[in-house]
């Protein structure tokens, strides 16, 4: 069995470089293959398919060279996600030793989220060229420098530089899921990439236990006066930045069969215009709906990333490492909240259909931001901690419950809408972080209420989303627009007429099942063999 | 009702160096019932300069909450009416900032029942500036500069020992 377009060798396509995202890419067998007596006999630890991508995945092996990428790929997008939020839980003694303000911290969270935006769309490029290996090792090493400049910085300007810098290492999330669509096939991708995405985000909580510690460590036994102690600590981060590009760079590799300089590469794709396949996307209302509505969960989870520890110091008087370890439970919680949404959004799909999965993620996100505002009203410790565990639970399960529905939108751009959707993420992080955590109008806890607030009305696009083949979530089903001609509207009648439409019209048909519990009633036909 | 006088260097006084020199005294023009005041404590706080666009360092009625005296300047002193001088040194994890100094008078049950302090009641005139460390020192520097200069040289190291010997295997 055979992939058709995920992570073949370095052809450019638009969008190339996202596919495997979703994990609903198509998969098509060619009959070769099975002709073919050595197919599935493999030199590799797990079985493999016709382009050498694992079919089955071993969470506790370290095999090469699937296992190895894929653990390798995840821990350096989690160790991005460490340094890139490492200062928050240490911002009471660093606003001190550098004489910050609200704006001064404002601003400075709102850079460690501004420069992963121009970053995420310029990796696949990246990756494309000199594939993902050297993608991941060159941003995972480059941003150690401003790692270690943090450890020298003296002035807010510096401060803030430094952690723009840093934000740029958020694009490895680019480099890790266009290395795993490489190794994974087509059909357990999908899974593959929720869990390398989800661990690579429990890196933001894991800092806020790991940073308030080592601060701790070079306070007590080795003694050192505070404001040394935490430039100290930022040498952990910078340290695992090298020893993770080193290891990428020994022991990764860019496909299964061996690195790009070594292979010569034979893709037989249908190249595709840039300027057409982006057209499509930036012209179809749905992609900027759901690049609002991810703003508002996987953005309000990086904002709150930045400001959780500070808050629970400030209002509840925890000592720092205490804080650290609340505010840390949000991010952790990302190991089994980001694939939930996943599961939920297929679970409502088998029932219901596209409904079912709009229905779900409008339900989802709401009650997140109804957590939100419950949140900053609460008064109590032991309240306030339980409504962040609630928030983060809804907020995190809503990416995923995103990305349930994003492969729907369009075949022909998928790509160019998931880079648009990650974008409008940390755009919204850079929004929140402006609008209510940066001056002094607004106290914490009213910025979270509000926040919460913003979430609800930023979850509205939901219900303006239709398909009309599949309904939306008001209205039903037109019933003479089927999923053919849904999809084959992203071509134009001269391209239909050369032919380029056929792998839509595949991906169509496989679509069916977004009907709902109806369509069982409908007999779909299996792929071409 | 009280006095609360200090000696400071017009060039700010140097956490982790200088001294703050405090002497407090009941005031002679105070007609007060002193008999229920038993300890002083002296506090470090921030003036308004400092407070500004820093809710975690904000003044507040309710004393429990208020965030504006963030540090003890030594230990509790008995009190006594002709009053008591200290010679404190600033420590190292005092931040940079304009400052007063506030005692406080504590009864029998360490309640707060007066106080005085060095600056006015807005806490904006007669402060003074310590300037803090910075934390920073020259191993530091050379440790960052070192382990940065190490990150950029292996990466583009590997990178062109890698062109380099495929472009050697193919020729």
């Amino acid at each position: 069995m055979a992939a058709a377009n995920i992570g073949v060798v370095s052809t450019g396509e638009p969008g190339s470089s996202l596919h495997g995202v979703t994990g609903r890419e198509t998969t098509f067998a060619f009959s070769v293959d099975n002709a073919n007596p050595d197919a599935g006999k493999s030199k590799f630890d797990l079985p493999v398919d016709s382009e050498s991508k694992a079919k089955t995945i071993k969470l506790w092996s370290f095999a090469k060279p699937h296992m190895r990428t894929f653990h390798l790929s995840w821990i350096s997008f989690f160790t991005c996600f460490v340094s890139s939020f490492a200062a928050a839980p240490l911002l009471p003694v660093i606003r001190d030793n550098l004489d910050l303000t609200k704006k001064d911290i404002g601003h400075a969270g709102i850079a460690s989220v501004t420069g992963s935006i121009a970053s995420r769309l310029l990796m696949g490029a990246l990756c494309d060229l000199v594939g993902p290996r050297y993608g991941c090792a060159f941003l995972v090493m480059l941003c150690a420098p401003p790692v270690f400049l943090m450890s020298i910085v003296e002035t807010p300007i510096g401060f803030l530089l430094s952690r723009f810098f840093i934000g740029f290492s958020l694009a490895t999330f680019v480099s890790c899921q266009y290395w795993m669509s490489s190794f994974f096939n087509a059909q357990i991708v999908g899974s593959v990439n929720g869990i390398t995405a989800g661990w690579g985000n429990l890196g933001g909580g894991a800092t806020q236990l790991i940073m308030p510690l080592v601060y701790d460590l070079i306070r007590g036994p080795i003694g050192s006066p505070d404001f040394v102690a935490w430039r100290l600590a930022f040498f952990v981060p910078g340290l695992l930045h090298i020893i993770l590009a080193l290891s990428v760079l020994l022991l990764g590799q860019d496909l299964p069969d061996g690195n790009f300089k070594d292979l010569s590469s034979k893709g037989s794709q249908v190249r595709d215009s840039l300027s057409k396949v982006v057209l499509n996307a930036v012209t179809n209302y749905r992609t900027w709906m759901f690049a609002i509505t991810y703003g508002y969960c996987f953005g309000v989870e990086l904002t709150m990333d930045n400001i959780i520890a500070q808050y629970f110091y400030d209002r509840f008087n925890l000592k720092l490492h205490t804080a650290g370890i609340v505010a840390s439970v949000f991010g952790l919680a990302n190991l089994v909240t980001r694939p939930s949404g996943g599961f939920l959004s297929d679970g409502a799909a088998r029932l219901f259909g596209m409904r079912g999965r709009l229905w779900a993620l409008w339900l989802v996100q709401s009650l997140g931001g109804v957590c939100c505002v419950a949140l900053g009203l609460m008064g109590s410790l032991s309240g306030a901690i339980v409504m962040m565990i609630l928030f983060s639970m809804f907020a995190e399960a809503s990416a995923g419950l995103t990305f349930g529905i994003i492969p729907f939108i369009s075949h022909r751009s998928l790509g160019v809408i998931s880079g648009i959707t990650g974008a409008g993420g940390t755009f919204g992080a850079m929004l929140t972080q402006l609008i209510f955590f940066s001056s002094s109008n607004y106290s914490d806890e009213d910025g979270i209420k509000l926040m919460g607030i913003m979430i609800i009305c930023c979850t509205l696009p939901v219900l303006a989303v239709y398909f009309p083949q599949w309904g939306g979530m008001l209205l039903p089903r037109s019933k003479h627009v089927t999923e053919e001609d849904y999809y084959c509207r992203d071509w134009s009648a001269a391209e239909q007429d050369e032919g380029k439409h056929e792998g839509t019209m595949k991906f169509a048909n496989n679509t069916k099942g977004e009907r709902g519990a109806q369509a069982k009633k409908i007999s779909i036909r299996d792929s071409p063999a | 009702m009280w006095e609360c006088n200090f000696l400071c260097t017009s060039t700010g006084t140097k956490a982790g160096a200088d001294e703050l020199f405090v002497t407090w005294a009941l005031s002679s023009a105070a007609q007060v019932d002193d008999s229920s005041y038993k300890t002083v404590e002296l506090k470090l706080c921030f003036g308004v300069p400092s407070q500004i666009d820093r809710p975690w360092r904000k003044t507040n009625n309710v004393l429990s909450k208020d965030k504006t005296c963030g540090f003890n300047i030594g230990s509790p002193q008995p009190y006594n009416r002709a009053g008591n001088t200290i010679n404190w040194l600033v420590r190292k994890e005092i931040p940079f900032a304009h400052y007063f100094v506030r005692a406080y008078v504590l009864d029998s049950a360490g309640e707060k029942v007066a106080y005085g302090q060095s600056s006015n009641a807005q806490r904006t005139s007669n402060l003074f500036r310590i300037e803090a460390i910075s934390g920073r020192h020259a191993s530091i520097d050379i440790a960052a500069a070192v382990f940065s200069a190490f990150s950029v040289i292996s990466l583009l190291g590997f990178f062109f020992y890698e062109k380099t010997s495929t472009r050697g295997r193919k020729a």
